[in-house]
C-alpha cells in the first residue's frame, strides 16, 4: 500500500556500555549481502541535504522578455524555414546514425519538430514588418501572446513546438 | 502502523504535507514522556547517533521515497540527532 515507516536504531554512545560498539554495528550493516530483497546501502553517512533548487516560475513570457529585433527580418524567416527543410532532408541519415548508436528515432523526432514548425503560419510582427514565420504549433493559441517585435518571442514559440510536437530526449532538451 | 489493515495509531485526513507528517512521526518515535514508547533515549544533545531505516510499505515511488529520506534526515538533524547511515527500501510491505 502507499505509505512508509520510519525506524531509528540508536547507536551506543560509548564503548563502556554492554553489547557491541557503534563501529561494530555499522560494520555489520555495511557488510555485503546476497539477500536479493535487501537494498544496496552506501555504507557512509548521508551528506547534508542540499537546499532545494529555486523554483522556476513561468513568468518570463514573450511579453516580458527582452525584445530583440532581427536585423534582417526576412532573413530570419528564411533561416527558420531553411533549417526545417534541411532537417526534413537529413532525417534518413540522422535516423540511420541513431539506429547504430541509440534507439533509432532521432531523425524522425527532429523531423516531427521541423514539420510541426511549418505546419502553421503565424504572423510575428518585427518592427514595422510583418514577418511570416513558419513556426508552429500552438501558433494560433499563442498568437495573441506573441506581441512581436522580438526574436525572443519567436524562439520561445519554437521551443514550445519542440515541447509539444517532438518526443524523445530531443523534445525535452530543445524546449 | 496498521500493516494488516488495523486502524493504526491515528488517522489523519487530509494527508498533511511531508514535512509536517515527518514531524508527527518523529514526535511519536522520540517522545520520552510515554513509558510504553519512550524507550529510545534520544537526548537531542547533538551526541545522538542513529541509523535511519525508511521502509516503503510497497506503493511509494522511488522518487517519493527519496524525498521522505531527505525530509527525515533534515528533521532529525534539526533535533540534534545525527544520522550515520540510511537504509531505505521496500523491506516490510502490506
Amino acid at each position: 500500500m502507499p505509505g512508509f515507516s520510519l525506524t531509528l536504531l540508536l547507536l551506543p554512545s560509548s564503548p563502556s556500555t554492554a553489547g557491541p560498539t557503534a563501529d561494530v554495528i555499522l560494520r555489520l550493516l555495511d557488510a555485503n549481502t546476497s539477500a536479493p530483497g535487501w537494498k544496496w546501502t552506501s555504507g557512509a553517512a548521508p551528506s547534508a541535504p542540499a537546499l532545494p533548487p529555486a523554483i522556476l516560475t513561468p513568468e518570463r513570457t514573450a511579453n516580458q522578455a527582452v525584445k530583440v529585433r532581427a536585423q534582417d527580418v526576412q532573413g530570419f524567416a528564411r533561416a527558420v524555414e531553411k533549417a526545417c527543410n534541411a532537417l526534413d532532408k537529413a532525417e534518413p541519415e540522422i535516423t540511420a546514425m541513431d539506429t547504430v548508436s541509440g534507439d533509432g528515432d532521432c531523425g524522425l523526432t527532429l523531423q516531427t519538430g521541423a514539420q510541426g514548425m511549418r505546419s502553421h503560419r503565424i504572423s510575428v510582427n518585427v518592427g514595422s514588418y510583418d514577418l511570416f514565420v513558419y513556426i508552429a504549433v500552438l501558433a494560433r493559441l499563442r498568437a495573441g501572446s506573441i506581441s512581436g517585435e522580438d526574436v525572443v518571442g519567436a524562439l520561445i514559440a519554437v521551443s514550445e513546438v519542440a515541447a509539444e510536437k517532438m518526443g524523445g530526449t530531443s523534445g525535452a532538451l530543445y524546449s | 502502523m496498521g500493516i494488516h489493515n488495523e486502524a493504526g495509531v491515528q488517522r489523519v485526513s487530509p494527508t498533511p504535507p511531508l514535512n509536517e507528517l515527518i514531524q508527527t512521526l518523529l514526535d511519536l518515535l522520540l517522545s520520552q514522556s510515554d513509558p510504553e514508547r519512550g524507550f529510545l533515549r534520544i537526548r537531542g544533545s547533538g551526541k545522538d547517533n542513529v541509523v535511519l531505516l525508511v521502509n516503503n510499505l510497497g506503493g511509494v515511488s522511488e522518487l517519493e521515497l527519496g524525498g521522505i529520506v531527505r525530509e527525515a534526515i533534515t528533521a532529525l538533524s534539526a533535533r540534534g540527532v545525527a544520522v550515520l547511515r540510511v537504509v531505505s527500501g521496500t523491506f516490510m510491505v502490506t
